[in-house]
């Protein structure tokens, strides 16, 4: 803020009639720099005031002074329990009326409902509810709305009832909020004022309005049904509120009393829910009232928003009315509007509205499709946290049997990402995704059953709330996965018993670690099958880690595993047997669930590569990929340029190719006609031969050396030199350090004369090309897999492309089942 | 309904808060929550969403020159209203103190106090009304002289 000097001249201080002390004091707090000099100073403060407050004769100006000096210093947290009682003595012994404002005010902020003193104020609020002072009878309403509580009720009840009928209306405004306050407190004292609030709304005092719509807010949301003789009144209310009979001063921003306009279009909501006649006279109304809402202004937005709540709460009937009278009037398709616009404000908007309509109205009307989806998929990805949240929100509201997966999908995710910190969203998201899996309870193939293991380990894993409650949850959980075990083996799924035996594992503590879980998990060794018994081996091992120690039985039992048919449980026995013998080492393999996203896997094997340069140092032999051996290396590993001679060989029908040529990473090669056979420099060869196995082999087998004029080698080149990727869904999978196995089978020539390949090994070959390993460019598959009719081209294979039609997979996904006839949450 | 309104600077120092019924907090845990604020709403950028969530509530912020007003509300509550509820708040103090600053509200923090109180009753939005909100300031204002 800018520091003004707190001279005399200032104009602020001036016009401020303040007195010279708490401008200095006030300018002095605001500008300290830091926590410790603010602190200083308010300490002062507060002791200085103590004893200036303690004076017997000060003017009630100076209280007042004091006073508020004190809620500043209250506002910034620090204890002003003394100034409680001084408070309440100036709303007594005020002279004039801000003295006596500013007293209640101050009780209103230090004083709360069943403060002590509070019963001082009684004789004070009586006094002045019975002023002839309207402003003093204000002051004690306003205090009233804050202080009000069971004591003071019979003595001001009366008091209040009367302001009711007080000829000033923002008395009578202000006495219904007490009302107001009083309603939840003791609804029944009200009963019998139900005429009168009845009669108020229908006076239609505009300025009592706000007022009195809040007060039955309340009571139609107790009770809707008492109220439902009110709809004609509102109705009229509404009509005469959106014709301009309002005075001109209730105008906000060129819209009409807005906020009187939400309030009763939220009473008419709640009054026409389930009900086909309030909802029939309610519905029209309130979609006028949303056409005549849509100027552009922030305000009306608000009121959009209300209407859109209040017409998801109608009767069913009378929506598919309004819905289907024609598709350009579709109330509802100010959604889209929303949902399009690339104010982040409005797409919150248009996503809660969303939420507030059941799906099944998406569907009907059709104003919904694949269009809002993307929108929808798209916000999901929003970097905008509020965005995201909702966006979760609507799929929940709008999870059904054949999207859930997806959905828990996105939920989970969430779940990883969102803070520790933030207790109760992560409570919400637990909740509803259980709430979601209980609800649909799906034959979960592998991969959803291993998403839905992560999510529980997720949960039990990361604290929630406090120690004590995670602590519950483990033990629990425990518990549950040893009963699971104890039972009968052969009537659990074979999921259950897996997630029992990973719980077991992970979360048991070794204190409780007993015999009888050692020797069931052993008899379950002899009664699984292979898939369960690698878990169970591996569930040991986690228990025996704990226990540091390892009973012979159990070795006994694992080491029947190790003559096992299965190489996993072959190999996870063997590891269990050594590994059980040294606990140090154990240790550090067996890591507990909160690292498990610090897991990596290094497929290069690199933290081997020293002990794979001291074994070579050492004498041993490196490893020879593949032992086809070649004479000649002096392969002409240069890019050629020039197309290379037509083949004019007949074809051998018997070629086979007997095995696909490895590659070496450091051996790249520019080329696009590298060799890989031996022999072959000449030829290309072949229609179909052999067994064609893959698309990709098939492809080349439709390349001849006719389909491809020299010219294009350079283009592909060119083009493709930026994208390292190839993507070919189809094809076989590998990772981006290495080319696709079949991007290299349009390399292999095969010489047909010189060749003797069979089935039964290699044979080596006296060639004049180089190469073994040999790196191939994306460019040469690229350019056969073109000429290939049976693949894609190659726009639609670039790696940019991919994330619509991810995303479009996404969103009707998620789309899939909306609307159904799944029962709503 | 409102639960809390609140005014923090850019350096995260309360200007203004007020507090209504149903939200138990103590003046520590206030302190704390409002430095939590000012943080969360320094951190958003201007195109992001005015509203956020904040544990149990909902927040609606804005920001005029080094001030943000901070709304907390509950769930059910229409968001956008309570924003518009913001800027007309401003525009009233405004008018009461001829182009408001902070500095305004730093020296007038009582007459700020009943505005609010004028506006909003019990969590629930009562008058907007221009005219009518600042009739009874003005009146005691001119009764004071």
């Amino acid at each position: 803020m800018n520091s003004r000097l707190p001279t005399i001249l200032n104009t602020t201080y001036l016009t401020s009639g303040l007195s010279r002390g708490f401008f200095e004091f006030v300018t002095r707090v605001g500008e300290a720099r830091s926590k410790q000099e603010e602190d200083r100073y308010v300490s002062q403060e507060i002791v200085s005031l103590k004893t200036k407050l303690n004076h017997p004769d000060i003017s009630s100006r100076k209280i007042r002074d004091y006073i508020t000096r004190l809620i500043y210093c209250e506002m910034l947290g620090y204890n002003v329990e003394f100034g409680h009682i001084h408070a309440v003595k100036l709303a007594q012994s005020a002279k004039g009326l801000w003295d006596k404002r500013i007293g209640y005010l101050a009780c209103s902020l230090f004083l709360h409902e069943t403060h002590e003193l509070s019963i001082m104020l009684i004789n004070t609020l009586q006094k002045d509810l019975k002023s002839s002072n309207y402003l003093e009878v204000c002051a004690a309403l306003t205090a009233l709305c804050h202080l009000l509580n069971k004591d003071m009720i019979p003595a001001v009840f009366g008091l209040v009832e009367e302001a009711l009928s007080h000829p000033k209306d923002i008395v009578r405004k202000k006495a219904v909020m007490v009302f107001s306050r009083l309603f939840h407190d003791a609804p029944d004292t009200m009963i019998h004022l139900d005429e009168k609030f009845r009669q108020m709304l229908t006076e239609r005092d505009p300025s009592v309005l706000g007022s009195i719509l809040c007060l039955f807010l309340e009571f139609i949301k107790a009770d809707p049904n008492k109220f439902k003789d009110l709809v004609p009144s509102l109705i009229s209310i509404l009509e005469q509120v959106l014709d301009r009979w309002l005075p001109r001063s209730y105008d906000y921003h060129g819209v009409p009393a807005p906020w009187i306009q939400i309030k009763i279009i939220e009473n008419m909501g709640l009054l026409a829910r389930d009900d086909e006649k309030i909802s029939s006279e309610v519905g029209p109304l309130i979609v006028h009232t949303l056409r005549k809402a849509e100027n552009g202004v922030d305000a009306a937005y608000a009121i959009i928003f209300e209407c859109i709540r209040a017409i998801s709460r109608l009767h069913p009937q009378t929506l598919s009315t309004i819905i289907h009278k024609s598709p350009n009037l579709n109330p509802l398709n100010v959604i889209t509007r929303f949902l399009k616009s690339n104010n982040h404000n409005l797409k919150y908007l248009g996503l809660t509205c969303l939420s507030e309509i059941d799906p099944m109205w998406w569907i009907e009307g059709e104003w919904w499709g694949e269009e809002q989806m993307n929108i929808i998929v798209d916000c999901l990805e929003e970097r905008d946290d509020t965005l995201k949240r909702k966006t979760l929100d609507l799929l929940y509201a709008m999870v059904n049997s054949q999207n859930v997966v997806v959905v828990m999908e996105h939920m989970i995710n969430a779940l990883r990402t969102i803070s520790t910190t933030d207790e109760f969203s992560r409570l919400l998201l637990v909740n509803r995704i259980v709430e979601i899996s209980g609800k649909y309870p799906l034959n979960l193939q592998n991969k959803d059953y291993d998403k839905a293991v992560d999510s529980t380990f997720l949960i039990i894993s990361k604290s929630i709330e406090s120690k004590e409650k995670s602590e519950e949850i483990r033990q629990y959980a425990v518990s549950e996965a040893i009963k699971i075990l104890e039972s009968d083996i052969n009537n659990t799924t074979k999921n259950l018993t897996s997630w029992a035996l990973r719980i077991l594992g992970e979360f048991v503590k070794s204190t409780e670690l007993q015999e009888k879980i050692y020797n069931r998990l052993c008899d379950l060794l002899t009664q699984v099958d292979y898939e369960i018994q690698a878990q169970v081996i591996t569930t040991l091992l986690k228990c025996v880690s704990k226990m540091k120690y390892c009973p012979d039985n159990i070795i006994e039992c694992v080491a029947k595993c190790c003559q096992s048919s299965s190489g996993d449980v072959k190999q996870r026995s063997r590891e269990f047997i050594i590994l059980s013998k040294d606990f140090v080492l154990l240790d550090k393999i067996i890591k507990p669930y909160e690292n498990f996203d610090d897991f990596t896997i290094d497929e290069s094997l690199s933290f081997l590569d020293n002990f794979v340069e001291n074994a070579l140092k050492n004498g041993a032999k490196p490893y020879n990929r593949i032992p086809i051996t070649r004479e000649d290396t002096n392969a002409a590993t240069e890019i050629r340029y020039e197309a290379y001679e037509k083949p004019n060989m007949t074809y051998f029908p018997k070629q086979i190719m007997t095995s696909l040529p490895t590659y070496d990473d450091s051996r790249l090669s520019e080329s696009d006609r590298d060799v890989l056979l031996p022999n072959d420099r000449s030829n290309q060869s072949s229609r179909g031969v052999g067994p064609p196995v893959t698309p990709g082999q098939l492809a080349w087998f439709g390349v001849t050396q006719e389909h491809l004029p020299p010219e294009n080698v350079h283009e592909h080149t060119s083009l493709l030199a930026d994208s390292q990727e190839p993507n070919y869904n189809d094809y076989e999978e590998i990772d981006s350090n290495r080319q696709s196995v079949i991007s290299l089978i349009p390399k292999m020539k095969l010489q047909p004369s010189t060749q003797s390949w069979s089935r039964a090994g290699y044979k080596p070959v006296n060639s004049t090309e180089s190469d073994k390993f040999i790196k191939y460019n994306t460019s040469n598959t690229r350019s056969s897999l073109r000429s290939s009719d049976k693949v894609l081209s190659i726009a639609s294979v670039t790696s940019k492309t991919t994330m619509t039609p991810e995303k479009e997979k996404l969103a009707s996904a998620l789309f899939s089942g909306v609307g159904t006839s799944d029962p709503g949450q | 309904m409102l639960r809390f309104f609140l005014l923090v600077n850019k350096q995260g120092q309360t200007r203004f808060s007020r507090y209504y019924s149903g939200m138990p907090i103590q003046a520590e845990e206030r302190v704390l929550m409002e430095a939590d604020i000012a943080r969360k709403c320094l951190k958003r950028s201007d195109v992001q969403c005015s509203i956020f969530e904040y544990g149990q509530y909902k927040l609606a912020y804005r920001r005029y020159a080094s001030l943000f007003f901070v709304i907390g509300f509950d769930e059910e509550e229409n968001h956008l209203s309570i924003l518009e509820l913001v800027q007309a708040y401003v525009e009233i103090l405004n008018t009461y103190f001829d182009n408001v600053c902070e500095l305004d509200i730093m020296f007038n923090i009582e007459k700020v106090h009943v505005i609010l109180e004028e506006m909003v009753s019990n969590g629930r939005i009562v008058e907007t009304n221009k005219h009518n909100v600042l009739a009874p300031v003005l009146e005691m204002n001119k009764a004071s002289r």
